[in-house]
């Protein structure tokens, strides 16, 4: 098993610049998720380390060695493809055992991987199937056993779930989470479900535009988003943002914007310590944008007079119930945002109300530089 | 209820002209074959009476064994397929080489495209021009009237038809199993050989079959380049053909006989024209 490392690593096809300036060392034994929308670089991060693309500029070390010239089939490391890429023509026992024929193993060695392969991913009643008569959660297994057998330094997967109906991604993510637990692999694994990269990961490196965005452990990438992207692209549903002004009154803080009237919102140095921006307390001033998830928000379908000045008038849209929650839409203002409740909680379309915000957990961006101001 | 009827019987009638569409390219393209067979059975007298003998009540196997008689019948006949196998397999095997490579993206796309038309240039000029060249170079190669003339010349004559044919089997291959077969470590030639070729095997089984028919027919160059060890059936076919006679019997004889290898040939390439076999590889 191997760690990877990316320094100053660049891609240009032409004048897409699909990689910028990639900085990363992805430990031994260590599971890291590449999360991005849709053009990101992701495929192209992998294609780079596979040595499937030759990166414009940057050097690609694979446990300390450098690997630019390093032909793919001598890196000796296994990809997995969003369409699972298997020989058609070849039988499963010989999609999974070709790696190993390629490199002259001999038979009766291959033969032995091969089932303790296909065991370990419960395929073995499969071997002599053609990859045609196989279902897509099959075809699938058997794209990971080709790439478990060989016993690679490290394992480069291309969005390997993303063919499969919603309940078979769920079961396959929690297997894949036991299987390369157990294998003890280097995992680069690339995806754009975030609820895959939160639930599989060591680390997550959330990219946008070819640009790393924000390297760390999926929770504190959720808790402490570096910029407004990040703090946009994970979570489902969305972190809710609203443009706001901030101004010191009396010790206090008041957050207020167009859809926020005076007073909806003031914070006390004891808020700010919560969030951790004490220390930052000066860039609390002027434009901002304010984020908060969801669960974050609190619906309460009471009277005016029992607002308080922390208390934001809505009015609900929609309701959505999703069976373990509800997610209301709501307006405040000409905003919408959206706020998760529990199942028991009767609101109805339609109705007024107040939010609540939990105070802990709102963040701040930079109005032009979109960076958390904690940062 | 009325414009419900209306439909219906438009349907009908659309169907009875796609039948008698159907109908008149079925004559169309029976005809010949069944003319030519009849006429292989027919007594001379026959084949030149006006009005012809659409259906022939008399018949006889005389055309078939004159044409067996023939002086060195069977070389010839070992010839045309040695010939065509020969020419076919090399043009195959080489065009599908030459049209891998053009399939991945080793090059600017420009320059594959001039490379490609370069390679159609030799199929455009009417083969009738090129024909004193060959002529000239195969005897200045010392090659006149060899089998190694001919299966040149019909290689060189199919390739682009076998370039361009194969390029597009090629292109339609999902790309991800290239790349898997490049983690697997394959190397070029391995990717070539054990993924690409299999997978492709669909469109060799077709390109085969028109090459193989081409070189077996192939008149022109077999009558210049060869007159007696190398002579094909064509050439042989020709000789029927005279100012002074036209023997339509054993033309037509020598001719069925000569349907009956390709028929062979494309049956046993036929097999792997299914279709579909790549399905299962990826997700489509
Ligand atoms: N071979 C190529 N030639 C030209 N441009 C390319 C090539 N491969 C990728 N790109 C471009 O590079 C950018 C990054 O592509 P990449 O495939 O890495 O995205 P991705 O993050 O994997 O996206 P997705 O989630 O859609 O798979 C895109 O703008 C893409 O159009
Ligand atoms: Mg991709």
């Amino acid at each position: 098993m191997a760690q990877i490392r990316y320094q100053h690593v660049g891609k240009r096809f032409g004048a897409v610049q699909a990689l910028e300036d990639l900085n990363l060392v992805v430990a031994d034994r260590e599971f890291v998720t590449l999360v991005g929308p849709s053009g990101c670089g992701k495929s192209t991060t992998l294609n780079l380390t596979a040595g499937l693309e030759d990166p414009s500029r940057g050097e690609i070390y694979i446990d300390g060695q450098l690997v630019n010239a390093v032909p793919p089939g001598k890196r000796d490391i296994a990809m997995v493809f969003q369409s699972y890429a298997l020989y058609p023509h070849k039988t499963v026992r010989e999609n999974i055992g070709f790696g190993l024929k390629v490199r002259k193993m001999a038979r009766a060695e291959i033969e032995s991987r091969v089932q303790q392969a296909a065991q370990s991913l419960e395929i073995d009643h499969l071997l002599d199937r053609k990859p045609r008569q196989l279902s897509g959660g099959q075809r699938q297994r058997v794209a990971l056993g080709r790439a478990i057998t060989r016993n690679p330094k490290a394992f480069l997967l291309d969005e390997p779930l993303s063919n499969l109906d919603a309940k078979l991604r769920i079961q396959m993510r929690a297997e894949l989470k036991l299987l390369f637990a157990r294998v003890e692999g280097t995992v680069l694994y690339v995806t754009h479900d975030q609820a895959e990269a939160m639930t599989l990961s060591d680390r997550v490196v959330v990219m946008h535009h070819g640009q790393v965005q924000q390297v760390g452990p999926p929770l504190e990438v959720y808790n402490q988003p570096r910029n407004l992207f990040v703090a946009g692209f994970l979570g489902s549903p969305n972190m809710n943002f609203l443009d706001c002004h901030l101004h010191v009154q009396d010790g206090m803080w008041q957050v207020q914007g167009e859809d926020m009237p005076e007073g909806a919102l003031t914070l006390t140095e004891a808020d700010l310590e919560a969030m951790d921006l004490l220390a930052h307390r000066d860039r609390l001033h002027g434009s901002a944008i304010l984020g908060i998830r969801p669960e974050d928000i609190a619906f309460s379908p009471r009277s005016e007079a029992d607002a308080t000045d922390s208390h934001l008038p809505c009015q609900v849209i929609v309701v959505e119930p999703m069976g373990s929650m509800n997610i209301l839409v709501v307006a405040v203002g000409r905003q919408r945002l959206m706020i998760s409740t529990g199942p028991d909680q009767d609101i109805r379309a339609g109705e007024r109300g107040w939010l609540t915000f939990n105070r802990a957990k709102l963040h701040f961006f930079h109005g032009e530089t979109e960076l958390n101001l904690r940062a | 209820m009325a414009a419900a009827r209306t439909f219906v019987s438009q349907q009908r009638l659309g169907r009875l002209l796609l039948y008698l569409v159907t109908a008149a390219v079925l004559v169309a393209v029976a005809f010949p074959a069944y003319w030519l067979v009849t006429t292989a059975f027919k007594y001379e007298v026959d084949t030149i009476v006006s009005p012809p003998i659409i259906l022939p009540l008399r018949g006889t196997l005389r055309n078939f064994t004159d044409v067996l008689r023939v002086e060195h019948i069977g070389q010839f006949f070992l010839n045309s397929a040695l010939i065509a196998l020969v020419s076919t397999g090399l043009g195959v095997l080489l065009g599908s080489m030459a049209a891998y490579s053009l399939s991945k993206v080793y090059m600017a796309y420009r320059i594959r495209q001039v490379i490609m038309i370069w390679i159609l240039i030799v199929r455009i000029f009417p083969p009738i021009t090129t024909a004193i060249p060959y002529f000239v170079i195969i005897r200045g190669l010392n090659l006149s009237d060899t089998h190694v003339a001919l299966i040149l010349t019909h290689t060189a004559f199919t390739l682009p038809f076998v370039i361009w044919l194969m390029l597009g089997f090629f292109q339609d291959l999902p790309d991800a199993i290239d790349k898997a077969a490049i983690m697997d470590g394959c190397s070029l030639w391995q990717r070539f050989c054990q993924i690409t070729l299999p997978l492709a095997l669909p469109g060799i089984a077709v390109t085969a079959i028109f090459t193989f028919i081409y070189s077996w027919n192939e008149f022109l160059y077999a009558s210049m380049l060869t007159s007696r060890t190398a002579k094909t059936l064509p050439v042989v076919i020709a000789g029927y053909m005279s100012d002074k006679f036209l023997r339509w019997g054993e033309m037509s004889a020598l001719a069925a006989m000569m349907v009956v290898p390709v028929m062979i040939f494309a049956g046993l390439t036929q097999r792997y024209l299914v279709r579909g076999l790549t399905f299962g590889a990826v997700k489509e």
